[in-house]
């Protein structure tokens, strides 16, 4: 049942696989497959399920458009003490002393990376195994020959790096689908399978779904994941070494632990539709516009000497959504500074992204993908011959097709009735989220009503535009904050925050960005600032400050002089009119900060620091990027040339 | 750099590839071997699969990977690929090893189970990439591993015995790309849309254009590299280059289907 389409889709983007595996070795190892295939046979255990008769019916409604993968109960452990290593090399000019030196400046340093023990397990609170949870979870090193337990679940079970089966990682109802597929272009809705086929050249006009006589059709080999999984643990710990074998060496070990999932992310390989004709922005070689063959649309993308450059190679694009929380640790229950010997991690120490929502997407079907490639002389695609490589999403092509899909122009109409006139044109990515809040009138008191006539403010963005704009959130951003939120009537407790219904107390380790450290320290900081000074009513001109302190009233013009880490103080950055000049500055003052028992934060007044106590966290809040977009990006590797 | 485990199968499918292994001359079978198989219970598969290496994960032989072109013996070693539209450049992993090795895996065929799951809302929400087909109740190939597994009767209790590490021997996996870096084909200097070429080595034999060079698979011009990688078990201060595969266990079913 593999789709025939499945290995010629790659054809086109591979051109040449040369190895030099000797024939015989092949030979050799075949010969053993053969041969042991034929001894398990006679060796079979018993207890096998017998092979059942294929059932017609059943197969009837089979149309071969791909493969699914189904794992029940899977677990993936390697050996703590099996790595995947990227291995350094002395450099040509490398240090040697250390410290305030001459020798110790404007040298390099050899560094080597290990990645040990990667594995995929449950997670440290799955359901169904809480009661067992603490007998699945163990860590890195053994005990006596068996893998040693793991006592502490630590904060929302990631104290212990390893668990237990994942009962659905991919079940067989929402599997993983590898298959190829004809992106034919049918229906240009964002959630439309085919969703408008627009490539680089932006010649979609063809398209069937534009009214054309249909065409560029792109077939693809993707990798899809689950629209919805378990949760599940993937952890490992690290080895960072630098200098090895010289002075100034030193190794760190560490510990990664996420725990959630990457369902809905698709993994893309397609022929790159980057043609030697297809106009480009001004780049390393394309000549101004002005020179010879140019629109104004663009420039077809040749050099200075008249060398068209045709990158229809493998592309590559890939729509990551990962979510859950994440951990970082160091600290050691005992030290072994001993190279590749495993470690118990402490349970609780780390740096913690909690309910992190992420969406990064690399590259889009079909007129952006990343590509490999070698880089190129400043104004020629001849090739810079030293040896190393890029990955590159190339700079998004300056054709009407191609940025009203990437920009997501909405299809409203300017000068039609309202509320449609004002849908036209670009979502902000503001304006995008606005969208995104419940429109009826039982939404919660601190979120403007949105509703018909009265819209003004909330242009609904096209509906791709959640496809190729990316977020980054850390944490539940409880409760809307800022622009277009109204602000909340009172401010929230501690325990409002840690219980999901409130701000996160300075302490909280329930929710956003925090550190837990081990020993006792001072912390200060101020909190960020909401800014945004377009025109329009007040709360989109004003500059606000929020934080979650009980004597600090929202609306307050002088409260900030009271709050300095637990204060609300808004100003308004400026009026109605549409030009604004007004100038604001927030200036908290240097003891602004109130330490108070009522704050949960200690006995002494006027202090400008928080006094974190040992083994404790250190909130620093909930985060928020809206609107990502990747117009262009290249990385370059740096070392072959030494 | 994290091992994804949702693109494991397209590692898998890309190492398996057809095309990488030569056809091979059939053996003859040996009928006592096969007397006791009573068929119908399933079937069992291992592989073991090696570029350059030998069983413990060492290089083979230099005499293995020949002098040719301008490269020594041992130095040939290597895996090159080329990307379509960058024709005469070759991302080439030079001093290439590798070992893919499975134990056990036993190949069976199952029902899937007659219900929706919650990740489909029962029903209401279902993936739209199997375009309307319905899984439940329909056939499909089951892979176990390793010795545990629920539908082998496993539990907690059983799980106790398998925590010794010893078992992580269901799937080997080793790679050594010592250097990783872009070689040019050399001759005549040509930069055009079709492909380029680097000057500096003289006559060779004819290439993709008619012009004489050297394919870029075949040199080593560059000394460095843009990228060093390694999958190995076992390091210790005084052994620095290991050879064991890592180790790696696999608990519980997979099963695939068609649609």
């Amino acid at each position: 049942m593999v789709p025939s389409g499945l290995l010629t889709a790659m054809a086109p983007a591979i051109s040449r696989i040369g190895t030099f595996c000797q024939a015989d070795r092949c030979r050799r190892c075949v010969g053993q497959v053969v041969r042991r295939c034929l001894l398990f046979l006679a060796l079979l255990p018993a207890a096998a399920t017998a092979m059942l008769e294929i059932d017609e019916v059943g197969l009837a409604e089979v149309t071969g458009e791909g493969l699914t993968f189904t794992w029940t109960d899977f677990r993936m452990l390697a050996n703590p003490t099996s790595y995947i290593e990227q291995l350094g090399s002395p450099a040509s000019n490398t240090c040697t002393a250390t410290g305030q030196n001459a020798n110790n400046y404007n040298c390099w340093r050899r560094g080597d990376m290990r990645w040990y023990g990667v594995n995929v397990s449950a997670t440290g609170t799955a359901v169904g195994q809480a009661a067992n949870a603490g007998a699945w979870n163990t860590s890195w090193t053994t005990t006596a020959g068996n893998m040693t337990q793991c006592t502490d679940a630590g904060i929302n079970g990631l104290g212990c790096p390893r668990g237990g089966p994942i009962a659905m990682f991919a079940p067989h109802d929402n599997p993983y689908v590898l298959r190829a597929f004809d992106y034919a272009g049918d229906g240009s809705a964002s959630t439309a399978i085919g969703n408008g086929v627009v490539t680089y050249q932006g010649n979609n006009a063809a398209a069937a779904w534009n009214g054309g006589a249909g065409g560029s059709a792109q077939t693809v080999l993707e990798w899809l994941a689950p629209t919805s999984q378990d949760y599940y643990r993937l952890s490992f710990w690290g080895e960072i070494e630098v200098g090895r074998g010289g002075t100034g060496s030193g190794m760190l070990k560490s510990q990664t632990l996420i725990q959630g999932n990457a369902a809905r992310s698709v993994l893309r390989f397609f022929k790159f539709t980057q043609t030697s004709t297809s106009p480009g922005l001004v780049n390393a070689f394309n000549p101004l516009p002005g020179a010879a063959g140019c629109t104004v649309t663009g420039c077809p993308n040749v050099d200075a000497g008249g060398t068209a450059y045709d990158n229809r190679t493998l592309g590559i694009q890939y729509e990551s959504y990962l979510r859950g929380d994440f951990r970082f640790s160091v600290a050691q229950t005992e030290a072994v500074p001993v190279l590749g010997t495993p470690v118990v991690f402490n349970s609780l120490e780390g740096m913690y992204f909690r309910n992190a929502d992420v969406y990064v997407p690399l590259g889009q079907p079909f007129y952006q993908a990343l590509t490999i490639n070698v880089p190129r002389s400043t104004g020629s695609i001849a090739p810079v011959t030293d040896g190393n490589i890029t990955l590159e999403i190339p700079v998004l092509p300056n054709r009407t097709a191609v940025f009203t899909r990437f920009y997501s122009l909405n299809s409203g109409s300017l000068g039609a009735a309202a509320p449609s006139a004002w849908d036209y044109g670009y979502a902000t990515s503001r304006a995008a989220f606005l969208a995104l809040l419940p429109p009826t009138a039982s939404a919660p008191a601190y979120m403007p009503a949105k509703t018909g006539a009265t819209v003004t403010n909330y242009p609904v963005p096209d509906a791709n535009w959640f496809r190729t704009h990316g977020y980054a959130r850390w944490g539940d951003w409880f409760t809307c904050q800022g622009v277009g939120c109204r602000l909340p009537l009172a401010a929230n407790s501690g325990a409002q925050a840690d219980a999901g219904v409130g701000r996160n107390a300075w302490n909280s380790n329930g929710d956003g960005v925090f550190f837990h450290g081990l020993t006792a320290y001072n912390a200060y900081a101020y909190r960020t600032v909401t800014m945004d000074v377009r025109p329009g009513s007040n709360q989109y001109t004003s500059v606000s400050y929020y934080a979650n302190y009980v004597a600090c009233t929202p609306g307050n013009a002088t409260a900030y002089a009271a709050c300095g880490y637990g204060g609300a103080y808004r100003a308004n950055g400026g009026g109605t009119t549409a030009k604004n000049t007004s100038t604001v500055s927030i200036q908290p003052a240097e003891n602004a900060f109130l330490n108070t028992a009522a704050a949960g934060m200690g006995a002494n007044a006027n202090r400008a620091v928080i006094a974190v106590p040992a083994n404790s966290a250190l909130n620093l809040g909930d985060a928020r990027l809206e609107g990502l977009q990747i117009n262009f990006m290249r990385f370059t590797s740096f070392g072959a040339q030494f | 750099m994290t091992l994804r485990p949702d693109i494991l199968p397209v590692i898998l499918a890309l190492l398996l590839a057809p095309g990488l292994l030569p056809a091979l001359p059939l053996q003859s079978l040996a009928d006592e071997e096969l007397g006791s198989v009573a068929a119908r219970d399933g079937i069992a598969v291992s592989l073991d699969f090696r570029i350059n290496a030998q069983a413990d994960g060492s290089a083979v032989p230099a005499s293995e990977c020949p002098a040719v072109a301008g490269l020594a013996a041992g130095a040939s070693c290597r895996l090159a690929v080329n990307f379509a539209a960058h024709t005469g450049m070759w991302a080439v992993m030079k001093s290439y090893r590798g070992i893919f090795r499975l134990a056990n895996v036993h190949l069976d065929a199952t029902n899937l189970p007659n219900l929706w799951t919650v990740h489909t809302g029962n029903g209401a929400n279902q993936n739209p990439y199997l375009a309307g087909y319905d899984p439940r109740n329909k056939p499909a190939i089951q892979l176990t591993s390793g010795p545990w597994g629920a539908a082998r009767g496993g539990t907690l209790a059983n799980y106790h015995l398998f925590l010794n590490q010893n078992l992580y021997n269901d799937f080997a996996m080793a790679m050594n790309i010592e250097r990783l870096s872009a070689e040019f084909d050399c001759g005549a200097a040509i930069n055009t849309a079709a492909g380029i070429h680097v000057a500096g080595c003289g006559a060779a034999t004819p290439g993709w254009d008619g012009v004489d060079r050297v394919p870029g698979y075949l040199r080593d011009a560059i000394p460095g590299a843009a990228i060093s990688l390694r999958m190995a078990n076992g390091i210790s201060a005084g052994n620095l280059a290991p050879a064991a595969p890592m180790q790696l266990r696999l608990d519980g079913r997979l099963q695939i289907f068609g649609y």
